[in-house]
């Protein structure tokens, strides 16, 4: 054990052990670049319309929190939220569907084969969305691939309309999706000990059985995660609604953009951006809770409190 | 019977598999191939048809698409070194001081975060300090990606790091700044490069926020053409996406190198 040998000392000991203002940097970007700026939206949704002629976009002079009730009660509001919750219901839905067995099967393979379907998953979070977002055009389009291979097979007489419909937003939102909880359960997979799997299965399990009861069910809690994180890209899907839905399949992130960018209603984009993230982060926040309460629950020895 | 029926399932399994992977490729693969498409419409190449690279010298030379090449690059690499900058004291930081471990978390949240939302809070933020559409609220904005990948790609090779190397640095006399100069950051050097690589296709690939601080001359490569994918479909489109996705898979096939032999090394 060393002791100080002056004060000077002491404080450089002190400076290089708990250097904790290195994070500062770090954190006053974060401050400055993220959360002021959130505050700040949520200062411009309650501001007054900028006087014609200003050139502004806002008012803050006025402070009027009147403008998220506003929002709230609008019927266009509520019936968008509707359609983001449903659509994102369906992405996440898929998305699992896809994610929970791809994700077994990749843990199942060996060597190169391993690699190559991790980097399949991985290519659409690799590219820009424009190179996914053009060629989902090119493969859905009424000249597209499945429609050449439908036309050709005689299975139709006239091309679909494979865009422009829900059809096309789920599929290339799940695109969009698919690689979190896909990579996510693999890693949880990955994690399992395969001593458990081969014990399962020399007490008579068939395979699927024994996968199932060692190497997915102890990763429940990473079930419920990657569904938490799809959900949290499904409900702010703005590509794929925008470019290949309609109308009626726009999502409040749509609506936001518009608003912000097309129409220059700041104010109104606020708030939406405002009462969605609310409604969102309430409602994903509480399935975190769930999350935590079950990995906890099985955190704990079977058998109950009994020691 | 039971025989059968585990082929029937081993192959139902396979084809489940392909099936998915094609879901995942063929956007990419039929990009690529439209971009080489010698028609002034859109098509797949054939023996008959030929190829061309008539696209990609079309995109090279045209002035739009050469400024948001130009400007994609310059951002990423700024994005890079911004993220780097901030990363590497953050994660030197943290791994001294246990108590401030759940900034880890903090950091990560933007990226969780709809880019909607991101963008629309950049707009709000730059718009009031005078500099939306300029360089410096681009780079910002993409930070908010690029600073929580290098972060990570940081924390876990610096984990991985022997503390033992540091120690005896520091029994050898040396400060914790020149121990950190000398021993720390040479180990680090590859994932370095991997962070800020990361960093650099996260912001060539952004799309949202640039639409919402894009303007004037300060647009990146997805803007430009962003604009020609919601309303027309054109082959050059399919060249400059390529050129998107080239320059993002040979980053990261580099990156994947260099972090592998990072690996290998702890």
């Amino acid at each position: 054990m060393t002791t100080a040998s002056s004060p000077a000392a002491g404080a450089r000991r002190s400076w290089a052990g708990r250097p904790a203002w290195l994070a500062l940097p770090a954190v006053l970007f974060f401050l400055v670049v993220f959360v002021l700026p959130f505050i700040g939206v949520g200062r411009v949704a309650v501001a007054g319309d900028p006087p014609a002629g200003t050139g502004t976009f806002f008012d803050l002079s006025v402070f009027r929190p009147a403008n998220l009730l506003d929002v709230a009660g609008e019927r266009l509001f509520r019936s968008v939220m509707g359609v983001t919750v449903r659509t994102g219901i369906i992405i996440t839905g898929v998305c699992m569907a896809v994610a929970v067995p791809f994700a077994a099967y990749i843990h199942t393979r060996r060597g190169w084969v391993k690699a190559a379907l991790i980097s399949a998953v991985a290519l659409p979070k690799l590219v820009n969305l424009l190179v996914l977002l053009y060629g989902v055009l090119l493969t859905l389009g009424s000249g597209g691939v499945i429609n050449d291979v439908l036309l050709g097979l005689g299975i139709v007489d006239q091309p679909l309309r494979l865009f422009g419909n829900l059809f096309a937003v789920v599929f290339t939102e799940v695109l969009v999706v698919l690689p979190y909880p896909v990579l996510l359960l693999l890693a949880a997979f990955e994690a399992s000990d395969s001593r458990h799997f081969d014990a399962a299965r020399s007490l008579g399990a068939g395979p699927v059985r024994a996968y199932l009861e060692t190497v997915i069910r102890p990763a429940w809690p990473a079930v419920v995660g990657a569904a938490i994180i799809s959900a949290v890209w499904a409900v702010g899907a703005f590509v794929g609604p925008l470019v290949l839905g309609n109308p009626p399949y726009y999502t409040v992130a749509v609506e936001v953009y518009l608003r912000a960018l097309e129409r220059l209603q700041w104010v109104d984009a606020a708030g939406w951006a405002i009462l969605s993230v609310g409604a969102f982060g309430l409602a994903l926040g509480g399935a975190n809770l769930v999350l935590r309460a079950i990995q906890r629950r099985s955190a704990e020895p079977r058998g109950g409190a009994s020691a | 019977m039971s025989v059968a029926l585990g082929f029937l399932r081993r192959s139902g399994f396979h084809l489940f598999a392909a099936t998915v992977v094609a879901f995942l490729v063929t956007p990419f693969v039929i990009s690529l191939l439209v971009s080489f498409f010698p028609g002034r419409s859109i098509g797949l190449p054939t023996i008959e048809t030929g190829l061309t690279l008539d696209w990609y010298g079309i995109v090279l030379t045209d002035p739009l698409y050469r400024q948001g090449l130009v400007n994609s690059a310059v951002v990423g690499v700024l994005v890079a070194a911004v993220s780097l900058t901030l990363a590497l004291p953050l994660v030197i930081g943290l791994s001294r001081t246990p108590r401030l471990r759940w900034l880890t978390g903090a950091i990560v949240i933007p990226a969780t975060v709809p880019t909607v939302i991101l963008g629309m809070q950049s707009l709000v933020a730059f718009e009031a300090l005078g500099i939306r559409g300029s360089l410096l609220s681009i780079v910002a904005a993409h930070s908010l990606w690029g600073l929580p990948l290098a972060m990570l790609v940081l924390k876990a090779a610096h984990d991985r790091l022997d503390p033992g190397l540091l120690e005896a640095a520091r029994s050898l006399g040396a400060g914790a700044a020149r121990a950190t100069w000398e021993v720390t950051l040479p180990l680090l050097g590859p994932a370095l490069v991997v962070g800020a690589i990361l960093a650099f296709v996260a912001s060539l690939n952004e799309l949202v926020m640039s639409l919402f601080l894009a303007g004037g001359n300060v647009r990146t490569l997805p803007t430009v053409v962003w604009p020609q994918v919601r309303h027309a479909v054109r082959p050059d489109v399919a060249a400059a996406s390529s050129i998107l996705l080239v320059v993002a898979l040979v980053a990261t096939g580099l990156a994947y190198l260099l972090w592998r032999g990072q690996t290998n090394r702890a």
